[in-house]
């Protein structure tokens, strides 16, 4: 094989997608799922600044180079992982390593009701989980990207009243001296009545080069069954993250997700939800701090197909420096969706002259009996609060601190997870600090 | 070390390129109630402002002296500090910052900068109580965030009680008396009179007589075109609130 140089991603994985040995590929359903999503991906290649759904987030200048695609193990201590996480002591924990499960590095516990397994193991015995590629969207490239090529994952169910007290805590770490691309799925099954708190936490380790992860999350919720899922992502400046979550409330369901992005060169997370029975109901929180060049982009779907279901939303930014943000929030409400209650709103605080948000917020609304509502703000720090608090004797840096400390707070604390809520406070105080 | 308070000389401010403040001179000993007084637009607020630092008056000639050392040289914070207090005509809303946070931070930086160590969590908690009392403060409001939701009497007694927990050797109030009713009016009086020391000053901004009827001042100033034109006792302030401003402007028109 030629050595590929200064060639772009694409033409790579196009060239790299046969030899690729990848879990399951030698059972035809599986193959045929995978073959079909390359040619898809094949076709669109990495979204530019012309796709309108990737209009301020251009991945292509990131991924040039040369990729290692090798899927060898990484060697990860213990302690490395420890360094990154709350203590928190009786969590479940799951450590994915460059995109696949580390039985190892993992403290899986046995509980009843609940089973973890890796999607790789999973599918080299031949089965592909039902829900696969059943919430995504195949035609987002990212989504078409790593239905071809995803080499692990977990698959994660709990049965009927399952209740999980514990936190299952889900480590996502990449590791390399060479630029490398990690594609992992989460599938998450939650029958009647079933209840948990899922983590997931995006770190780098020694990373020295470009990591690209693309991660997609397909979540089906039933009646009754409860999840709080949250996603904290803390990369490193190499740190390049996507990722697409796709939750359906099959049930009257409730399902709460809140998004934190501290650190990472650029950060987009394609967050789907479908409220597909009466009286499910979504809390969507999302807060990120950018500064220096990086880019985090949140577009959130919230998808009310039937009546009778209710969707708050709350997204918050703080900008410094060069960087940027974007926040695109769909809210669709069909014909048939009556009596929807869906809120949306949107704010953030520009640090710096230089800084840039971009945010749209889209209600498509065919229903007519609904209550919906929306609202955005960007604006600089409040010059007249910053004022009173100086005239307390407070110094305009702690004050600053103040205030956007309280900003942040408005969406941590709807963290309930109490050990996890405190340590994504501290870091990102420490961030804003 | 001067046994003044707080010497003003001569004192010009501009905004904007407007000039506001022509020549004030007013000199506050320790003990003693200063009332400023004067018809809309005579420069009172900025007189407010300008003491307490704010950034968009440009002080153009004078000099103001506190506790001896140079007041206009200070960053509104550092001015805070060592000892000055302003309490807002409109006192500014904070989201999600709480009050107690807020003050427990505000001591600090002052005790940080005279040089003491952070405050004890049980003293701190036992000052809000007693503080809170002394204005009548609800106990709910102090938790919550600075001012957000409250009334305009709300407002204004948390300022009083911001003012009982810092205690600043120099207060000035900024027209606290707008948007009050009586019983308001009153706590906040009653407030400011127990917090008055022989070692204290304050200056009271104000365009009515009314306040002064609970917080009796010692002089009375009237300010008009950015000037001191008449001083007295709280006399003064009596016959103005039967003859208005009018009979000032006239004089000050004649003279």
């Amino acid at each position: 094989m030629t050595t590929l140089v200064n060639t772009d991603l694409r033409e790579q994985i196009l060239a790299h997608a046969d030899s690729a040995g990848l879990p399951g590929s030698s059972h035809h359903k599986i193959s045929t799922f995978r073959a079909e999503a390359l040619e898809k991906f094949a076709a669109k290649g990495f979204p530019g600044r012309k796709d309108e759904e990737y209009k301020y987030a251009n991945i292509r200048p990131l991924l040039k180079g040369e990729f290692d695609f090798s899927t060898g193990a990484a060697s990860l201590s213990e302690a490395d992982i420890n360094a990154l996480l709350p203590s928190l002591e009786d969590a479940i924990r799951i450590v994915l390593v460059n995109g696949m499960f580390n039985k190892e590095l993992s403290k899986l516990q046995s509980v009843s009701g609940l089973s973890i397994e890796s999607l790789a193991s999973y599918a080299e015995a031949g089965k592909l989980p039902g829900s696969i590629g059943t919430y995504a969207d195949a035609e987002d490239p990212f989504v078409a990207l790593n239905n071809a090529l995803w080499t692990d994952g977990v698959v994660l169910s709990l049965s009927r009243n399952c209740i999980v007290e514990k936190p299952v805590y889900c480590i996502h770490i990449a590791t390399s001296d060479a630029a490398r691309m990690n594609q992992q799925r989460f599938i998450i099954n939650m029958e009647d009545g079933a209840s948990a708190t899922i983590i997931e936490h995006y770190e780098t380790v020694r990373l020295s080069a470009t990591s690209f992860t693309n991660n997609v999350t397909e979540i089906v919720m039933k009646s009754e069954a409860i999840l709080h899922h949250y996603i904290l992502q803390n990369e490193c400046e190499n740190g390049v993250i996507v990722t697409s979550t796709n939750t359906c409330l099959d049930g009257k369901a409730t399902y709460h997700i809140n998004t934190v992005t501290v650190n990472g060169s650029f950060v987009r997370n394609n967050l789907n939800i479908v409220l597909n029975h009466p009286f499910a109901e979504a809390h969507l929180y999302g807060l990120y701090a950018a500064n220096g060049n990086s880019l985090v982009d949140n577009h959130t779907l919230v998808d009310h197909r039937v009546r009778d279901c209710q969707s708050n939303e709350l997204y918050k930014g703080v900008i410094d420096d060069q960087a940027t943000g974007v926040f695109n929030g769909k809210i669709f409400v069909r014909q048939d969706a009556q009596k929807t209650n869906a809120f949306q709103s949107n704010k953030n605080i520009l640090l710096s002259d230089d800084a840039s948000m971009n945010t749209k917020p889209q209600l498509e609304i065919y229903a007519d009996d609904v209550k919906c509502s929306h609202g955005s703000s960007t604006g600089q720090i409040d010059q007249e609060a910053l004022f009173y608090l100086r005239s307390r004797g407070i110094g305009p840096d702690s004050a600053k601190r103040l205030m956007i400390q309280a900003f942040a707070d408005d969406v941590i604390n709807n963290i309930k997870q109490e050990d996890f809520r405190k340590f994504v406070s501290s870091l990102v105080t420490k961030k804003l600090g | 070390m001067s046994d003044n308070i707080i010497q003003i000389k001569n004192l010009h401010a501009q905004i904007d390129g407007k000039q506001i403040l022509n020549g004030i001179n007013l000199t506050v000993k320790p003990g003693e109630v200063h009332a400023i007084m004067g018809p809309n637009g005579s420069g009172k607020s900025t007189l407010a402002s300008v003491l307490a630092g704010r950034d968009e008056y440009e002080v153009t000639e004078g000099s103001v002296t506190f506790k001896g050392k140079d007041l206009l040289d200070m960053d509104a914070e550092v001015r805070a500090r060592e000892g000055v207090f302003l309490a807002f005509q409109y006192p500014v809303e904070i989201p999600g910052v709480s009050n107690i946070n807020f003050l427990k931070t505000a001591i600090n930086e002052i005790r940080e900068h005279k040089g003491l160590p952070p405050i004890e969590a049980r003293e701190f908690l036992n000052m809000v109580k007693e503080k809170q009392k002394l204005v009548e403060l609800d106990v709910a409001l102090a938790n919550r965030s600075v001012n957000e939701g409250f009334s305009g009497g709300e407002k204004k007694r948390n300022e009083i009680f911001q003012m009982a927990m810092l205690e600043p050797s120099l207060a000035i109030l900024d027209e606290t008396d707008s948007g009050l009713d009586i019983d308001a009016l009153r706590v906040v009086a009653s407030g400011v009179n127990r917090l008055k020391t022989e070692n204290n000053g304050f200056i009271v901004v104000t365009h009515y007589q009314r306040l002064l009827d609970y917080i009796v001042p010692d002089f009375v100033h009237v300010l008009y075109k950015g000037k001191i034109v008449k001083s007295g006792t709280k006399e003064l302030a009596l016959e103005l609130e039967e003859k208005g401003y009018d009979w000032i402007k006239t004089a000050e028109i004649a003279g």
